[in-house]
């Protein structure tokens, strides 16, 4: 009787026993876990971007180190078409941090780069999936674009959101065509006709079929340099001082 | 937790400018680790291209500076609360092995502090590529508190061997009777 008194003693004793150092090992577990998701994670994400992660994309997110080839697809640029160097940037309508791009660091690029005849600036379509009325305002620019008013759909588009507040603006249809209603000498019915038939479907999915080929996996995301010497990857509303820095090194070069 | 040990330990440690720096040193290294990761095909490319080093470090700068622009106020917040828990936890560790030294058998909470220490910077970044792994768009922004829940796991994963170091120096570096 005893014996098994303490046979049971022992038995409740080692069911309840957690070895002194659990706690911390199990911290550093979880440690290692966030170490191996984040360093496989960084990867896959589009650069700082907490808000912006492009999961449908089936290139290579994790660009190769050697500078990648960019093929021209005749998107609409500005700047001089002999500029030295070209800015190739995958972009968003929807994606608050390519808004931010455009209001704080394009102004800054456009005067010191683009306008002095430096740098050439093109624009191409990623519209991500989470953002349902990306699709529709890159169709609707390119639409624009036939009338010879790209730019300013894409500035009457970016400006209206800003217009809202800050973080990712939800519109509609009707919203896109308001705003696209207050760009001069553009036809909006036929803008939104050519919408709704979905004539620039094709062309905008080119752009991101190129784009998840090149390792673009978020938005806003720049390739910098020219097509003979390839391009290096810029990825994230970054500061103008970061495009200045590859800008100098590659117009150096 | 004694939140009374880490206020103690923590005045001891603070008394010398030596500890200040330390913590400044790492929490600029915990930054530039973060940019580092999260920019990598940059430098590589940028290295492979011949990039001056003044003009990498220079780019690593404006990185830095264009945190909050480029990866939102959410996100900048938490760099900098991790760079700050990294460094607290750094100069716990050196005043630990610089009074105690660094013995195995204490050595737990130094070991779990380091390690903590070292790759803590990932967490705020983590949990973003984990759930795009899993396929979950919009990262962080389709949990219900747009990933603050996550971070702050984090933030208490960066704590716990702040306690560790700062029972193990109060303890003088003596295991209790």
């Amino acid at each position: 009787m005893e014996e098994r008194t303490r046979k049971s003693r022992e038995s409740h004793q080692d069911a309840v026993t957690i070895p002194k150092n659990t706690v911390k090992w199990v911290a550093l577990l979880l440690v290692a876990l966030n170490v191996f998701t984040f360093l496989i994670g960084s990867f896959v994400q589009t650069g700082a971007s907490g808000a912006n992660i492009a999961p449908q994309g089936s290139g290579d997110a994790a660009a190769p180190p050697s500078r990648v080839t960019v093929t021209d697809v005749g998107a609409y640029s500005i700047g001089d078409e002999d500029a030295k160097i070209t800015i190739i940037e995958y972009s968003d309508f929807q994606c608050p941090f390519c808004r931010s791009f455009w209001q704080g660091t394009l102004p800054e690029v456009k005067s010191a780069y683009i306008d002095t005849g430096k740098t050439r600036l093109e624009y191409r379509h990623f519209p991500l999936s989470f953002h349902p009325a990306a699709q529709p305002s890159a169709e609707a620019a390119e639409c624009a674009g036939d009338q010879g008013k790209f730019w300013e759909a894409h500035d009457a588009i970016f400006s209206n959101q800003a217009k809202q507040g800050q973080g990712t603006i939800s519109y509609t249809k009707n919203d896109l065509k308001a705003w696209l209603s207050g760009v001069q000498g553009l036809d909006v019915e036929k803008a939104m006709k050519c919408l709704d038939d979905g004539a620039k479907r094709a062309r905008v999915a080119a752009d991101v079929a190129d784009g998840n080929k090149y390792g673009v996996s978020g938005t806003p995301s720049f390739f910098i340099g020219s097509p003979s010497k390839g391009y290096v990857l810029l990825v994230g509303a970054q500061p103008f001082e970061a495009f200045q820095q590859v800008l100098d090194q590659e117009l150096r070069s | 937790m004694n939140l009374r040990v880490v206020r103690s330990s923590v005045g001891k440690v603070y008394t010398k400018w030596q500890y200040f720096a330390v913590t400044g040193i790492t929490m600029a290294l915990v930054v530039a680790f973060y940019i580092f990761l999260t920019n990598v095909p940059l430098f590589a490319q940028a290295i492979s291209s011949g990039y001056p080093l003044s003009t990498i470090i220079n780019l690593m700068a404006a990185l830095v500076k264009g945190i909050e622009q480029s990866a939102g106020f959410a996100t900048a917040v938490t760099i900098f609360v991790s760079a700050v828990l990294v460094g607290v936890n750094a100069s716990l560790l050196v005043y630990r092995v610089r009074n105690f030294g660094f013995s195995t058998k204490q050595g737990s909470s130094t070991l779990s502090g380091f390690v903590l220490g070292a790759f803590g910077a990932g967490c705020p970044a983590c949990a973003t590529g984990a759930l795009s792994l899993a396929g979950v768009a919009g990262g962080l922004a389709a949990l219900p508190f747009q990933g603050w829940e996550l971070r702050l796991l984090s933030f208490a994963l960066l704590v716990m061997p702040i306690y560790w170091l700062s029972r193990d120096i109060e303890s003088g570096g003596a295991c209790k009777i």
